[in-house]
């Protein structure tokens, strides 16, 4: 993930849940330990990560999908497909990078099954800039900035959400959205003109 | 350069992705022109804006109650799959054991009647199917038609086995299809769990290799 940009997120770029800037070495050591017990098939020490992370996986979710109910749906696979796929993980990479990345591709996997679906329905899926039920809101405040980035368009709002709030390079998503990387760069633009737009409107 | 051009550059300016050169043309633009300045001015602002929202944030309920329900499903789930496939493996070896000492003794006269290219034509479904390029329902219809083609290869002919042949042939069919149903209902609830799917896949490919073998073995009697 990008770590040398000009503009950076406030929170680690590196994709680290919490361990990146807010965890100390004391929670990293007690993560890894729990990682060891899950991995045993301790069901409790499970729970212990979810509890530590589950607030961040929901975040990513919410940001991408902006409906609750998957937003909740998708957290819970994330979390199920976690312990399934946990004698997978190696300890070369934090643990919350692994399950930051199982979440953001549990995400963009679901948007093309429902981009599959709408396209068999015939349903355009570009809608234009904060075409939602709701009129484009002042950025007054970052209530607004969410509401804001709800309302862009699918692949936009993905695209702004991983480059700009989690920090991922435009390669990084590229190859998670399978498109290419003038196509990432293209959809943050379109992304930033929009909401700059709805920021001065 | 254009307020066009100079905006289509100010996302590479803002990451810190343009070159040197890139960089020179547009400062010397947003020297000289105050709109450009402005708006580079509020991308910025919605960028740190965007940087200072929260990484976290809570459901609105407990989520464990339901996620700890379904690992323990699961667990159920893969310990019954566990128990039955140790079921067929192990008489399914003694099967091609006696299969193969079939084969050698009537090696002279038997004429199969489906050669291994069925199996792998789907394969190649298989093989499209783990690289994306078709969908594991497009593949699945690919071993629904060669098992219907088998059944109806084998016809009557698969009165001629001898019962314990038969019967020990059935109950192996019973299982793997138990199989395909229990992957079926499971990925009816998870249609994108890649393991479900393969383990589909899997189940789909036995059970036409059985049907496969079982037609082979009916030319013989």
């Amino acid at each position: 993930m990008n770590k040398n940009k000009a503009h950076k997120p406030a929170t680690s770029p590196s994709g680290d849940l919490t361990e990146g800037e807010g965890a100390d070495r004391a929670d990293r050591e007690h993560a890894e330990t729990l990682v060891r017990r899950a991995q045993n098939g301790d069901l409790d020490a499970f729970e212990a990560l979810y509890r530590m992370y589950v607030d961040r996986v929901y975040a990513i979710c919410y940001r991408l999908t902006t409906s609750q109910s998957r937003t909740e749906q998708l957290t819970q696979d994330v979390f199920v497909l976690a312990w399934e796929k946990l004698s997978t993980f190696r300890r070369e990479a934090a643990f919350t990078t692994w399950l930051h990345r199982l979440a953001v591709n549990a995400v963009l996997q679901d948007q093309r099954a429902r981009r599959r679906r709408r396209q068999r329905e015939q349903v355009t899926e570009d809608i234009s800039l904060l075409a939602g039920a709701t009129p484009a809101p002042a950025l007054e405040s970052r209530i607004d900035l969410e509401r804001a980035i709800a309302g862009l368009p699918e692949r936009a709002r993905t695209v702004f959400v991983l480059h700009d709030i989690e920090g991922y390079r435009h390669n990084e998503i590229a190859k998670m959205m399978n498109t290419s990387i003038g196509t990432s760069k293209a959809q943050l633009h379109r992304a930033r003109t929009l909401l700059r737009k709805a920021l001065v409107s | 350069m254009t307020c066009r051009d100079t905006q289509r550059l100010m996302d590479g300016y803002l990451d810190g992705a343009l070159a040197d050169m890139e960089r020179a043309v547009l400062e010397d633009h947003l020297a000289a022109c105050s709109s450009c300045r402005e708006v580079l001015a509020q991308l910025k602002a919605l960028l740190d804006e965007a940087g200072k929202m929260s990484m976290t944030k809570s459901p609105p309920r407990d989520l464990w109650p339901a996620i700890r329900s379904r690992i323990e499903e699961r667990m159920v789930q893969t310990a019954d799959l566990k128990a039955g496939m140790r079921r067929f493996v192990r008489p399914a070896y003694s099967l091609i054991a006696a299969a193969a000492v079939l084969l050698v003794v009537f090696a002279s006269v038997v004429t199969l009647r489906l050669s291994r290219d069925g199996l792998d034509s789907l394969e190649i479904f298989q093989a499209e199917w783990s690289r994306g390029l078709i969908t594991i329902a497009a593949m699945e219809k690919q071993y629904a038609g060669a098992t219907e083609d088998l059944v109806s290869s084998m016809g009557e002919y698969q009165e001629s086995l001898p019962e314990p042949t038969r019967k020990v042939i059935e109950d192996h069919l019973q299982m793997i299809e138990g199989a395909i149903e229990d992957s079926r209902a499971a990925l009816a609830d998870n249609p994108s769990d890649a393991e479900l799917q393969s383990m589909l896949s899997t189940t789909c490919h036995q059970k036409v290799a059985l049907l496969q073998w079982t037609v082979q073995l009916t030319t013989q009697y």
